[in-house]
């Protein structure tokens, strides 16, 4: 049993990683790539992973949805629409290797995460384990859920970086094995665990943790918000609970387009987070395709993504991107004299964290983020997030199929002028 | 503008025929059920085409910092415009959303009891069942509404409603009331103020749903001070789908939290509706273009035209067909008119909007919803801008063939 996610290894990859594009042969990719997104010159985007982007193509497409709506809305919404929704699903459970009914498109993870929060029974005496490295969405929303029930209560696990997948492993099924000691009468029910978690960015051990975590009968959710387009996704194979993953994230679609896979034994209990007419109509698929009325051009753009990515291949992309945030994690640790976080390459997704060699953690300046926020915009025309993590100060890089290594050494300079500068104000 | 300077059917202005270039229809295609699902014109689209290229140009400034001067931006100048604190608004998607905003935010317990009409919007009362559903004794109080009715007698229903319940003395309490402002079919403007002022007058909070209000009547929320109020900027106001406005009274704004909690969470109204998570927000953003499309013309004068317009082209429809319209009062007339199909047999297999839908949409490229309300079947007809008369005389004919040979198949 694979206890690592390693990129190609899952059935759907056969093409030997040597002939695949590479920060030393990016092949199609790289700063050819430009044109065929909206960045304007001189601007380098380093912050995909916040809130994606989309190609020309991906827009053209969403204006055709748009257009077509508008020269019959009745026709579009009462006749055309639901068709339409279905086949993106059916594209996106081939792609993901699952029953196209257990699929529902949504807005985003939020919406996704409190679809199914919201709808769950939680009793008093309920438990919901998450981990401390969750989204703050995803926290908020249970501890709404706490604040909304009586006695049921959260159960949060730290994780502090650099682990291991096993530390991270053990680590959760520690303060499991201790809950299950008291023998207090409460029962986890839940479990919120990231595939990739957001700040840091870290690509977990996922299959490992879903099966851990079922084997002691807990419900597991796993926030997949980074997931497709970043990693391979076989939803068979990981057979969790619940998932969601963000398709306008690193699949290219147009802000708004998600997709939450909820298995047919749980969706007699799962209603969307705004009711409407098709409620106890016995069908998942009514109760989810029609949200009110909206603009569903953003999520009909997910067909216009895939078409996109076809011409270069999943695998292309994937490991393009994986070996560009290796290696660009690598030259950028070089330059400021630090090291990335995660200690092994198959933690690293397509988002790697640099430390940032600040002498005062506590410095007044990154006390919040706005001031490098309007710095890095203003004088240097980047971004990329920075923040504090087990005691040091981190940078967060996204790579891409626009970016090439040279564009991580720029951004690597950029952070040692910064840093040096910061450092320089305190002595 | 006087009264008698502004347009009217017979008198179009600036509007009719003339206002087809501004919008995205095809050539052979009319518009007659923008109750339904709204539309927009092109510089709207444009426009919201333009913030999305913008947003693209540099995502992070967006998200993180612009997006907040726009969203306060768009919500001064529609507090502007319905007569309310900026501080009580904020920007959703539509009114289900709005709806469930509310209802799965507020606090029932067992006892409680909910007040609908029966003419309320089909997903508005399934929400209520909903919770319903998930509450131990919370129930739906429906009161039966069949049209025509007078204001009078409808208040009065609602009224016998509430006394009745008042009767029962068994310890239940009637927490909220949702009332139409204009009900969507059959389409009816409703005495709104005083059945807020009603509900009130009982103790129960009042929710407006005013999906059908803002761009179709004047809104004036200082005045009407409901608790709640939701209204689709998209429907009447001509901004693109997925841009609806929701009002919650600041005595309130501590129990509600959006649909789907984000970071904000317990960080005040404004903050927590403020992040609805990543999506694209030039449907929100439309708002701005769309107000400015209407001010060229000016609030009565829309207003002036397309009522007129309902109640002329009604009357004209309604005389073609030989029958009337649902509401013999004018105003109870927005912009959409209920007129009286003559189905004769009115169980017929294709006497039901599914099957009356398909025959107009392929053989004669129009569509209005045809509903039964009481004993008879109606289709609801929208007046707009972009119509005029002989266009409403057209759909008549159109709908008389149709029924013509539907009691001839009976």
């Amino acid at each position: 049993m694979a206890s690592t996610h390693s990129q190609v290894s899952l059935q759907t990859h056969r093409t030997p990683t040597s002939s695949l594009p590479s920060p030393a042969q990016p092949g199609p990719f790289g700063h050819k790539q430009r044109k065929n997104f909206f960045m304007p010159e001189g601007k380098t985007e380093f912050n995909h992973g916040s809130y994606g982007t989309f190609t020309r193509s991906v827009q053209e497409n969403m204006m055709k949805w748009h257009n077509l709506a508008e020269e019959n809305p009745d026709r579009w919404v009462r006749l055309d629409l639901k068709p339409a929704l279905t086949k993106v699903r059916t594209q996106l459970a081939e792609f993901m290797n699952c029953d196209r009914d257990e699929l529902a498109l949504v807005q985003n993870t939020t919406v996704g995460v409190n679809t199914v929060l919201r709808s769950l029974d939680f009793a008093p005496g309920d438990r919901i384990l998450q981990l401390s490295t969750g989204y703050i969405s995803v926290d908020k929303t249970v501890h709404y859920i706490c604040d909304t029930h009586r006695d049921v209560q959260i159960i949060e696990v730290p994780i502090v970086m650099p682990l291991t997948d096993h530390e991270i492993v053990f680590h959760i099924e520690k303060v499991i094995q201790e809950h299950l000691a008291k023998k207090d009468g409460s029962r986890i029910r839940l479990a919120m665990i990231d595939w990739i978690s957001s700040v840091p960015a870290v690509l977990h051990p996922i299959k490992a943790l879903v099966d851990m975590l079922r084997s002691y009968g807990i419900l597991v959710f796993v926030d997949a918000a980074h997931a497709i387009g970043q990693v391979p996704i076989d939803l068979t194979y990981l057979n969790p609970d619940f998932l969601i993953t963000n398709c306008h994230k690193w699949l290219y679609s147009v802000r708004g387009s998600a997709v939450l896979f909820v298995p047919k034994r749980f969706q007699n209990s799962i209603h969307p987070t705004a009711i409407q007419g098709d409620y106890k109509s016995g069908s998942f698929e009514l109760e989810f395709s029609w949200n009110g009325t909206m603009d569903y051009s953003t999520i009909l753009s997910i067909e216009g993504a895939l078409d996109f990515r076809k011409q270069y291949g999943e695998d292309a992309i994937i490991h393009y991107c994986h070996r560009l945030a290796v290696e660009g994690g690598e030259k950028m640790a070089e330059i400021l004299g630090t090291n990335v976080l995660t200690p092994h390459e198959q933690q690293v997704g397509n988002m790697v964290n640099i430390r940032l060699p600040i002498k005062n953690i506590n410095h007044p300046k990154i006390e919040t983020p706005d001031y490098l926020i309007r710095l890095l915009l203003d004088k240097y025309n980047l971004f990329a997030p920075s923040y504090k993590h087990g005691g040091y100060f981190w940078t967060r890089v996204s790579s891409q199929i626009y970016l090439e290594l040279g564009d991580f050494v720029h951004l690597g300079h950029v952070w040692k002028e910064v840093i040096d500068e910061l450092n320089a104000e305190d002595s | 503008m006087t009264s008698a300077e502004l347009p009217t059917a017979a008198n179009p202005g600036p509007f009719g025929h003339q206002q087809r270039k501004n919008f995205l229809f095809p050539e052979n295609y009319t518009q007659f059920n923008h109750g339904s699902f709204g539309t927009f014109p092109k510089v709207v689209q444009d426009d919201m085409r333009a913030w999305h290229d913008r947003v693209e140009k540099n995502p992070d400034l967006w998200m993180r910092r612009d997006l907040y001067t726009a969203l306060d931006d768009i919500k001064t100048q529609l507090s502007e415009f319905v007569n309310c604190d900026m501080e009580e608004l904020a920007l959703v998607t539509n009114t289900t959303v709005g709806i469930n905003t509310v209802l799965r935010s507020l606090r029932f317990d067992p006892g409680d009891r909910i007040l609908v009409l029966s003419t309320g919007y089909v997903s508005v009362n399934q929400t209520v069942r909903y919770i319903c559903d998930t509450h131990t004794d919370v129930k739906v109080i429906e009161v039966p509404i069949t049209f025509p009715i007078s204001d009078k007698d409808m208040l009065t229903r609602v009224e016998d409603a509430l006394k009745q319940h008042k009767e029962l003395k068994d310890g239940s309490k009637i927490k909220l009331g949702i009332v139409d402002w204009i009900s969507s079919v059959p389409s009816v403007v409703h005495p709104v103020k005083e059945l807020v002022d009603l509900l009130h007058s009982y103790g129960a909070l009042v929710y407006v749903d005013g999906a059908h209000s803002i761009g179709q009547v004047p809104v004036d929320l200082s005045y009407l001070r409901p608790d709640f109020y939701i209204t689709n900027c998209h429907k009447w106001l001509f901004s693109v789908r997925g841009s609806a406005l929701l009002y919650v009274a600041k005595r309130h704004q501590h129990l509600i939290h959006p649909t789907s909690i984000t970071g904000e969470y317990s960080q005040g109204f404004a903050r927590e509706f403020g992040w609805a998570g990543t999506q694209d927000y030039s449907s929100l953003m439309s708002i701005l273009s769309a107000l400015t499309f209407r001010k060229q013309y000016g609030e009565d004068a829309i207003i002036s035209y397309t009522h007129s317009l309902a109640l002329e082209g009604g009357k004209a429809m309604a005389k073609i067909l030989g029958t009337q319209t649902l509401t013999p009062d004018d105003h109870h007339v927005g912009n959409m008119v209920n007129v009286a199909l003559p189905i004769k047999d009115l169980n017929h297999p294709k006497a039901n909007t599914k099957a009356l839908m398909e025959i107009l949409m392929d053989k004669y490229n129009v569509f209005t919803p045809a509903f039964r309300h009481g004993d008879k079947f109606y289709t609801r007809v929208s007046a707009q801008i972009y119509l005029e008369v002989q266009d409403f005389v057209r759909l008549g004919n159109i709908w008389k063939e149709v029924v013509d040979e539907l009691n001839a198949s009976a």
